[in-house]
């Protein structure tokens, strides 16, 4: 939203400082300023010309001749750039001043004719975007004039971050009052050359009669529209504005189209009331109907677009069809022309919700709709309209016709709001005497109703203080609101700040954190790279089960996660993309999927890692190895034993069912040939492996990629170990080799080992593996060492020796062994 | 026999060998081989001392010592000489150029995000707030309704929001966490709630579509707009440094009246202004305000008893001003070699 600070001043004599401090004053009272953007302030050397006569450039067809004058006998020469009219009026840089963009102006030739400087447009002089001609300047203006003083600037102008409660600082008035020293009491809306004497129409209430009131209002829904005024002017002569008209538009980035048309946008930005102006002649029946619009219905709009429309629009018809959109932008039919002689002038309140949904509908955003959804002030219409009707028929002449109509709800009684000042201690930690409360809130417009004297002698506190509401604050209806006002004028920054007893949180940590913390703190120790990224997926990478995302940005982005695999498998991509063949990434983040029944989907954290290139860091006394599939599990071992609680087995295909139900599947789908499951208990707790080749974009011949994914949930934290006392015996490490068939596995035969040795077995670590010639086909050579130790005595030789006998007993009996050496 | 002046003869003798070859050892190795055949359980000097035994009564002590002294020699010099030959330098290899580089850990690193997050919930868990979390994929209700956000009002579009199903949305903010809390906990409430966000931004250099925040809630009887500033300037003087100044100003939230944006001084130019600040000398970073009794009312808590304040920020527009970071996206994309500069 832009404000002229001009205009504001115009509004509020009193207010004083420069603009920049009128920006701080507001961003730290109501509202953040943005910006503060300079208006006119270099067009100081342009001054107005009129255009004598004007010919055709003899060497380009684009081009024009004009001869200007400035007000002295002197003719000058100018060739434009675009047409320009006998008798108008323009924008002249002489030579030898600069334009606002820096350009120097000279006399120069073009294609063969001199021009004596240049007639500028609209964005040259940073009044607007327009570009496409000359600036046709108004007609009040005399040649010779500089074009900055007649305008009114320099001026500048702030570009507030509106907040949705605060629209009455949509218009001029409204932040004239959050100026002006003594707020309401320090503005007064000049005459604006009118005449000092305000005529006050007759209102004709109710249903109208065209007869008194040359127009006739009906309307069809008080939901849509609970209040509508209008006003007939006839005889009206539409033209160009004035100066000081235009510059007001200027300056808040507007342009000028014609003096009714600006007379409607210039009271909106004053008063903050939408006004439209109708050709009452193109209005069937001279009627004005506010009805929903029917199915299918069409309209074309004042900004050149077909509209088909639906119920959910809301439309302004006349007799025979619709001729507007009500509350956000009027019909191109009934538009106030040069041609135009009678306007029919609306204000009126429409409905926040069903302008909302017109704008929605049309995919507009105007002034007009703006400020109606956000609730425009019901008890201001009268003046704006007779105001906008006065200012009318100053700039246009004409006269309003009879009596003015009003129809629809009366306005209700302002509200009253009680603000009791130990709710205000409460809330802001300082006690405000109910004086000082008055003192602030009045000047906004907070008014104590007839009979309550505001300000008086302090007394309980619990006594509240009964304030009416004025029209343009509808956010403000209770207490809360009040208290927000105390505090924003007294200033935040007045406030102390003091730590008050200490309370402890009912609420207790919820444990994901500190399991987060855990994974990050191992998974950085073991040279992963932690990664964010979005929960969005294509529906290739999201796979079955996913949540569609009804709204998406894009298509690769239609649909939530189901895995973090996947999205680590990009995030691979893009560095092997980049050169880098060493890749570890690890991310935690959120998995969705649909619940049976549509609603809330499923949701849980999860954990994965991604890991490409070599074993360890390349060295220049090592050639690095490829990460292999032992890396892998030994990695996801100790994930199982430090984080998990879970033992690392590897996957048959029995396991899809088991699979499904810990909703692992969708992460499944990339690992290939050599795959692990974590188990945790009796369920599946994650999935770790070998990553399918062709799911990941690399250079030619490289090594695959691993990875893995669990629930975070499964991360155990607090304490979980018990000590084991350690035995001051010595240990006896024995050594055995023996040939195995291939089929059977370490896993199988360490359980014979557990369940054949004596239980001062302490440690088993295979050493070796061996299948070379020696060996028998179809079967392999493995060693262990065996660690033995009692906790209450010194082993014996032959205790030991049974030991080893026992064990090799049961690995011949039960495992196929041939024992080769112990 | 042996006559006991030749035991002591053989044990000069064992002694003066023992002694030449530890000297004359080349290495540790070899070292190790003349302790083993002087000193070693089958060596020279063990067979004397075993047949001391055999030697007169009367000139045992005598050959004992001389036995004694002749050991305590011997491993004198095996260890003078052990220490001699570990600090010898290589005579095979030229010394090593100690320039080049060492063999290094692969080490991984924190997400800068994270980094920001963790501190920010450091500083609050020091003032009591626990860490909680709630669910992304949200309903209306916790989402805007229970917030005080009429569905159909221009406060909604503040937050441009995804939807999935009829109803049902990814949350546009963490706040819905504060009424999911206080809808199961009974004051005094203090918690702090990280977690990813979602708005229907373009992503661009400034926007994310999913993006993280940090939600903070207290609430009890008497908590009031004084010891909310003291909290926030508390936590802006242990995060940006105690010489950063702290700003309140006006703003909207429907969840909170009166609504505040908090300013820090731009850590870049220290408040003077500057690129990173737009000239402006501060940075925004957060959005807070005292809790607003519809919030109370929706969750059932009783307005008129209890009060507080809730505040909300963005750790990757903090992570940016921090770091100098131009770009949001460049935290989403898992580019290692922007990632690996976060140490």
């Amino acid at each position: 939203m832009r404000i002229s600070v001009n205009w504001v001043r115009e509004l509020a004599p009193g207010i004083e400082g420069s603009a920049e401090e009128l920006a701080d004053h507001l961003s730290m009272s109501a509202v953040a300023v943005d910006e503060v953007v300079p208006v006119g302030e270099s067009i100081a050397d342009i001054i107005v010309a009129r255009v004598e006569e004007t010919r055709p450039h003899p060497n380009a067809d684009r081009l024009g001749l004009a001869t200007i004058t400035t007000g002295g006998p002197e003719r000058i020469g100018i060739v434009a750039g675009a047409p320009v009219r006998a008798g108008g009026l323009y924008p002249y840089a002489p030579p030898g001043t600069t334009l606002p963009g820096g350009l120097e102006i000279g006399a120069r030739k073009i294609r063969g004719e001199v021009s004596q400087g240049m007639l500028c447009s609209e964005r040259e002089l940073e009044l607007g975007w327009d570009h496409s001609g000359i600036l046709e300047l108004p007609p009040d203006l005399r040649p010779g004039e500089r074009l900055v003083e007649r305008l009114g600037f320099p001026d500048h102008c702030f570009v507030l971050d509106l907040t949705p409660n605060r629209v009455d600082l949509a218009g001029h008035l409204g932040v004239a009052r959050e100026l002006a020293p003594g707020g309401t009491s320090g503005v007064a809306l000049p005459s604006l050359g009118m005449g000092t004497e305000p005529r006050s129409p007759v209102w004709q209430d109710g249903e109208s009669d065209a007869a008194a009131s040359g127009a006739r209002v009906v309307i069809e829904d008080l939901g849509r529209c609970s209040r509508f005024l209008g006003i007939v002017i006839r005889g009206v002569t539409v033209g160009p504005s004035p100066a000081w008209l235009a510059a007001r538009l200027w300056a808040i980035g507007g342009r000028p189209i014609n003096n009714v048309v600006d007379a409607t946008n210039y009271v909106m930005h004053e008063l903050n009331q939408p006004l439209h102006a109708y050709d009452l002649a193109m209005l069937a029946g001279s009627e004005i109907r506010v009805r929903a619009a029917e199915q299918g219905e069409r309209l074309r709009t004042l900004d050149r677009e077909n509209r088909t429309l639906a119920p959910d629009v809301t439309v302004i018809a006349d007799r025979d069809r619709a001729v507007g959109l009500a509350g956000v932008m009027g019909g191109e039919d009934t538009e106030v022309s040069l041609e135009t002689t009678d306007v029919f002038l609306e204000c009126a309140v429409f409905d926040p919700l069903h302008t909302r949904r017109t704008a929605r509908h049309t995919g507009l955003a105007t002034d007009a709709s703006y400020r109606f959804e956000r609730g425009v002030d019901a008890t201001g219409l009268e003046a704006a309209v007779t105001r906008c009707a006065r200012l009318i028929t100053a700039l246009g002449g004409g006269e309003a016709e009879g009596s003015a109509i009003r129809a629809g709800h009366l306005p209700g009684e302002r509200p009253v709001v009680a603000l009791r000042p130990t709710r205000v201690q409460r809330v802001l930690g300082r006690w405000f005497e109910r004086a000082e409360l008055a003192r602030i809130l009045v000047p906004l417009g907070f008014e104590p109703p007839e009979g309550d004297v505001g300000g008086e002698a302090d007394g309980d506190g619990e006594r509240p203080l009964r304030l009416m509401v004025p029209g343009w604050r509808g956010d403000v209806t209770h207490e809360i609101d009040l208290i927000e006002e105390v505090a924003r004028r007294h200033g935040y920054n007045a406030f102390g700040d003091e730590a008050r007893a200490f309370r402890v949180s009912s609420v207790a940590d919820d444990p994901a954190w500190s399991q987060a913390d855990r994974v990050r703190r191992l998974m950085v120790g073991r040279g992963f790279q932690e990664v964010r990224s979005a929960s969005f997926a294509s529906e290739a990478r999201a796979g079955p089960d996913a949540v569609t995302l009804r709204n998406p940005i894009s298509s690769a982005e239609s649909r939530l996660r189901t895995d973090l695999v996947s999205g680590l498998l990009d995030r691979l991509e893009y560095n092997l993309a980049r050169g880098r063949r060493d890749v570890r990434l690890f991310e935690i983040g959120t998995v969705f999927r649909l619940r049976a029944a549509e609603g809330v989907p499923f949701e849980e954290l999860r954990v994965a890692f991604v890991m490409a290139g070599r074993r360890e860091l390349e060295h220049w006394s090592i050639e690095a190895a490829d990460i292999d599939v032992w890396d892998l599990k030994g990695l996801v071992e100790d994930l199982g034993s430090e984080l998990l609680g879970a033992t690392v087995e590897p996957l048959g295909s029995r396991n899809e069912e088991e699979l499904a139900s810990a909703r692992l599947e969708a992460a499944a789908r990339w690992f290939d040939g050599e795959v692990f499951q974590f188990r945790k208990e009796t369920r599946v707790a994650g999935l770790a492996g070998r990553i399918v080749a062709e799911a990941v974009d690399g250079p030619a011949g490289m090594a695959p990629s691993w990875a893995a994914e669990f629930r975070l949930a499964d991360v155990v934290t607090g304490a979980t170990s018990r000590y084991v006392p350690i035995s001051p015996y010595p240990q006896v490490n024995r050594d055995l080799a023996a040939i195995f068939p291939l089929e059977r596995t370490v896993a199988e035969i360490e359980g014979v080992i557990r369940d054949g040795a004596p239980p001062f077995l302490e440690a088993v670590r295979l050493f070796d593996l061996y299948e070379g010639d020696e060996i028998p086909a179809a079967s392999r050579s493995l060693a262990w060492r065996f660690r033995f130790r009692a906790p209450d005595r010194t082993l014996t030789d032959e205790e030991v020796d049974a030991g080893m006998k026992a064990i090799m007993t049961a690995l011949e009996e039960k495992a196929d062994a041939r024992i080769r050496s112990s | 026999m042996t006559p006991p002046v030749q035991l002591l003869d053989t044990l000069t003798r064992i002694e003066e060998e023992g002694l030449a070859a530890i000297e004359s050892s080349g290495s540790l190795d070899e070292l190790e081989a003349a302790r083993i055949r002087y000193l070693g359980r089958s060596g020279g000097l063990t067979d004397v001392l075993r047949r001391l035994g055999q030697a007169p009564a009367a000139q045992r002590p005598v050959l004992g010592a001389a036995a004694n002294e002749a050991k305590r020699r011997l491993q004198a010099a095996l260890e003078e000489r052990a220490v001699a030959l570990k600090r010898a330098p290589s005579t095979t290899r030229p010394p090593a150029d100690l320039t080049m580089p060492g063999r290094r850990a692969c080490w991984g690193g924190v997400h800068p995000v994270t980094r920001v997050i963790d501190e920010i919930c450091e500083i609050f868990r020091e003032l009591g707030f626990s860490r909680v979390r709630g669910p992304e994929a949200e309903t209306e209700w916790y989402n805007f309704e229970a917030l005080n956000i009429p569905l159909e009002h221009p406060a909604a579009d503040m937050w441009d929001t995804f939807y999935l199903a009829d109803g049902v949305l990814l949350r546009s903010h963490t706040s819905p966490v504060q009424a999911r809390i206080m809808e199961t906990h009974d004051p005094p409430v203090r918690v702090v709630v990280p977690g990813m966000c979602y708005r229907r931004d373009p992503f661009d250099a400034t926007h994310a579509p999913a993006f993280e925040q940090i939600e903070g809630l207290a609430v009890d009887e008497g908590i009031d707009f004084v010891e909310f500033r003291f909290t926030i300037e508390h936590f802006v003087h242990r995060f940006f440094g105690k010489h950063t100044r702290t700003r309140f100003r006006p703003a909207y939230f429907p969840f909170t009246e009166p609504s505040a944006e908090v300013d820090a001084t731009c850590g870049s130019c220290g408040g003077d202004g500057c690129s990173t600040c737009k000239g402006t000398g501060w940075i925004e970073i957060m959005g807070s305000g005292m809790v607003h009794p519809a919030v109370f009312e929706a969750v059932g808590y009783d307005p008129e008893r209890y009060t507080g304040y809730a505040f909300g920020m963005g750790p990757a527009r903090i992570a940016m001003a921090r770091y100098g970071i131009p770009d949001i996206r460049l935290f989403y994309e898992g580019d290692l070699r922007f990632l690996e500069q976060f140490r």
